[in-house]
């Protein structure tokens, strides 16, 4: 007898991601499986109704599609054509062609050796911008004290500084080391 | 407006999934938590996926009043928040914290993307404007890559807060790890705890609800924005809400260099610009749907200022990184062929240092 097939299975037989063989094997076994075709059935109504609502609200294009696509179209590599002729565009020669000059002429500054001290970015900012992503999931772990403020007098409500002792981190079950 | 896509065009297996998450998050009449009076119910070790979406969606159909505890776990060390939660469906709501002591008293209100953040230590009260908090396309997105890396398998019943819950677990696909455990309310779906795993099992985080009430009679007055007498209004953060489409991505004065290797299951889904100290800081985000690691990049000449956090240093491909842990969340920073890199997220240093080296391979 032929065993029956998950729902995992219909789900992707009918979103085409099984191997050919696969795919052949479960359009076979619902032509003669009752049960599983009615799962099957169920499954495809399930998504049909559900496209149905989707389209009638005028959706918009969901962002993870486009950030795919836009993904795709960042990884498609210009050819060496393509980079010359970019290279060699006015916009992009003339500006090149003054800085090589003007270095020439003043001795190549320090632009040239890259030894000065420029801006940085504190490293609590890059948390909080992330965290600040992380929150938006339903399922992430939620709102957390901001560890950087633009001002430095809101630096005392960081959550690096809210750390528990290691004292009371034991009680908690964690693996502790001495700060 | 672009087109609503034909199905064939969907490229996620679980599309089905993603649908649902719209119809259940655009609040469509028919598809609420409490439009239902049958629940359906899930047998254990079945398919919980409609569990999962009605929980995304039950903020938006239920209030409640509660007090939580979160945990959030280092290697060394963990920190612990206790606050007091008020919410009011569909999007208000206020959480006072509690615990530890340095934020006792300091409360924040958020109603969609604003949030009001009085800090009594400062006196100040501080606007902040996240759009992304607010953004359900972005709250759907999230469901479509958890299904589509994740299985959710009712595991258990149990009690959180003198409630009933179902116990949801999140598997992943590719190695067969749950990474995440959830106790969602057996009636209202709301998620009274969850729990998620390093690599290795151990706990990374936890929140739970200690005490939960369902009411509907929670004043206007809980989420009233005024300022308390003493204190001073200051502009905080506006965070941009990321965007996904090319002709919507600001220009950060620089070529962008994305990572050629990625966890499995991660992938781009969103970037923006932001500038802090004259830098431009291009962010882009990457999710499996439970996890999001930010890769950061700018074209300063210095890696990140560490400040009071105390950063350990490790070397790969010839470069000098930094890295410190908060929390779960580990950052690590570095400098290659001109620009500064950040990376951050919940993940082992040895999974971040190899998306590093994927960077500029």
């Amino acid at each position: 007898m032929t065993p029956h097939y998950d729902l995992e299975t219909f789900i992707d037989y009918l979103h085409g991601a099984l191997a050919p063989e696969a795919d052949a094997a479960v359009f076979e076994h619902l032509q003669t499986c009752t049960a599983c075709d009615a799962v099957y059935d169920q499954e495809a109504a399930l998504g049909e109704a559900l496209r149905s609502a989707a389209r009638a609200q005028e959706l918009e294009f969901p962002s993870m599609i486009k950030a795919r696509v836009w993904d795709t179209v960042r990884q498609d590599k210009p050819s060496w054509l393509q980079l010359l002729r970019a290279g060699w565009a006015p916009r992009v020669a003339v500006p090149v062609a003054a800085v090589v000059i003007l270095a020439g002429y003043l001795g190549l500054p320090p632009i040239i050796h890259g030894s000065q001290a420029g801006p940085t970015v504190d490293a609590a900012y890059f948390l909080d911008e992330h965290n600040a992503e992380a929150q938006q999931n339903p399922f992430g772990p939620g709102l957390t004290p901001a560890v950087y403020a633009t001002d430095s007098q809101d630096r005392g409500t960081s959550s690096a500084d809210s750390y528990i002792d290691a004292a009371d981190a034991a009680t908690l079950g964690d693996t502790v080391a001495t700060r | 407006m672009p087109p609503t896509p034909r199905p064939s065009e969907i490229p996620s297996r679980h599309a089905s999934l993603t649908l649902a998450g719209l119809v259940l998050a655009l609040g469509v009449p028919g598809a609420g938590v409490n439009a239902s009076p049958q629940k359906p119910q899930f047998a254990l070790g079945s398919d919980a996926r409609p569990l999962i979406v009605a929980a995304a969606a039950a903020p938006k159909h239920v209030s409640f009043v509660g007090q939580m505890s979160s945990i959030r776990s280092g290697t060394a060390r963990a920190t612990a928040v206790i606050s007091k939660i008020e919410h009011r469906a569909p999007d208000e709501t206020r959480r006072t914290y509690l615990a530890p002591q340095d934020l006792y008293g300091q409360f924040v209100i958020s109603r969609g993307a604003r949030s009001w953040n009085v800090v009594p230590a400062t006196k100040r009260v501080i606007v902040t404007e996240n759009p992304a908090a607010a953004d359900p396309v972005a709250v759907v997105d999230d469901i479509a890559l958890l299904d589509s890396n994740y299985r959710a398998v009712r595991s258990a019943s149990d009690n959180i807060a003198n409630r009933k819950t179902d116990v949801v677990d999140l598997v992943s696909r590719y190695t067969g790890e749950r990474v995440m455990r959830l106790w969602l309310d057996a009636q209202t779906h709301v998620v009274l705890a969850k729990e998620a795993y390093h690599s290795d099992g151990s706990l990374a985080w936890r929140t739970r609800f200690d005490d939960i009430r369902y009411t509907d009679g929670i004043p206007e007055a809980i989420f009233a924005e005024s300022v308390p007498p003493g204190f001073a209004k200051v502009r905080g953060r506006s965070y941009k809400e990321p965007r996904a489409l090319p002709s919507a991505i600001p220009d950060a004065g620089f070529k962008p260099i994305t990572p050629k290797y990625l966890p499995e299951g991660f992938s781009l889904v969103g970037s923006d610009v932001s500038e802090v100290k004259n830098v431009r800081n291009l962010h882009l985000i990457y999710s499996d749907g439970v996890r999001t690691l930010s890769l950061f990049e700018n074209s300063t000449n210095r890696v990140a200022d560490f400040g009071s956090l105390k950063p350990s240093t490790t070397t790969f491909e010839n470069h000098d990184a930094k890295y410190v842990r908060e929390g779960p969340t580990l950052l690590l920073a570095w400098r290659e062929q001109g620009l500064a890199f950040t990376l951050v997220g919940d993940l082992e240093l040895k999974e971040l240092v190899r998306i590093a080296i994927s960077v500029v391979p």
